[in-house]
């Protein structure tokens, strides 16, 4: 190989170790360098010199401040809370308003009776009783007793 | 497009991209965390025409040209622009190459520790590194082929026989 061949190879070195070459070129400085001493010397020293620089970057330390991803989301429950997530709740809480609305309890439609002895009596009546006594005060309220 | 996952793929590698340019720990955490600020913000005009990584090395390597501008208005000298407190990297860097590499490295002109540190990684290829330096291929080839020739040559002579 000529000088001219030689230097026209080197030139070509650092994007054939980074396979940056097409097909063509690259088959060409591959047989060079099989019959060139020279030029594999060369080439190796390029590649010893690029992995000492590479090595040379993967040795920094990354700072803890960089450590934590500020980007990460939590999985609960902030992306309910999102769009959607309110959309959803929204639904959620309508509906549940309208089903305790549906099942509420009742008013009675007629107000209690008042307690008095004289109903009761008459119902004890009723039912064959023999003697009733009121119990009187002090009693703190009204106690029937069926005999 | 999920933003906590590119933020933990690629936040260590935009810190060392950043550090790399910037050559001071501080701005290097203010650039990474500003880079993904603003691609956060932007993330819905994001097309998916270049890679995420290098819409992310792009962001990031315009906002340490930015910085490393105004440092220069700020502080004229250049061996102001390197930190005088060895931090972390620094010391790491100490220890597994020695000092000698560590000088070497710092002989490297600001273009080529430019493309070398945004090709350092992996993530981009020539045509990744064109989008991030509006240059075609072709022009990357050569800066690459150039940047790395005179990488070897730093290191070459002394430190790696």
């Amino acid at each position: 190989m000529s000088r001219l061949d030689c230097e026209g190879v080197r030139e070509l070195l650092p994007a054939w170790q980074d396979r940056e070459l097409a097909n063509g070129e690259a088959s060409a400085v591959a047989a060079h360098l099989s019959g060139c001493g020279g030029c594999r010397e060369d080439e190796a020293a390029l590649l010893r010199a690029w992995n000492a620089f590479r090595a040379r970057r993967f040795g920094a330390r990354v700072p803890d401040a960089l450590g934590a991803n500020p980007y990460a989301q939590p999985s609960w429950p902030v992306p309910l809370l999102g769009w959607v997530g309110l959309r959803g709740g929204f639904a959620a809480a309508c509906a549940f308003a309208a089903l305790a609305f549906a099942t509420r309890p009742r008013a009675c439609s007629q107000a209690p009776k008042a307690w008095s002895p004289a109903v009761e009596i008459a119902a004890f009546r009723d039912l064959g009783a023999a003697e009733l006594v009121v119990a009187a005060d002090p009693a703190p309220e009204p106690v029937l007793t069926f005999r | 497009m999920d933003f906590a996952q590119l933020y933990d793929d690629y936040h260590a590698k935009v810190y060392r991209l950043a550090l790399d340019l910037l050559r001071n720990e501080d701005e290097a955490v203010e650039a990474t965390q500003e880079t993904f600020r603003r691609a956060y913000a932007a993330r819905r005009s994001f097309e998916g025409r270049s890679s995420p990584s290098t819409w992310l090395y792009r962001i990031a390597y315009n906002w340490c040209a930015t910085q490393l501008s105004r440092n220069r208005r700020r502080q004229p000298l250049p061996e102001d622009l390197v930190s005088t407190e060895p931090g972390p990297a620094a010391r790491a860097e100490s220890q597994e190459l020695g000092g000698r590499l560590a000088a070497s490295l710092e002989a490297l002109e600001e273009d080529d520790r430019r493309i070398l540190s945004l090709l350092a990684d992996g993530e981009l290829d020539y045509g990744g590194l064109g989008e991030v330096l509006d240059l075609s291929v072709t022009a990357v080839r050569m800066r690459v082929c150039r940047a790395r020739r005179r990488l070897r040559d730093l290191l070459g002579r002394e430190v790696l026989p």
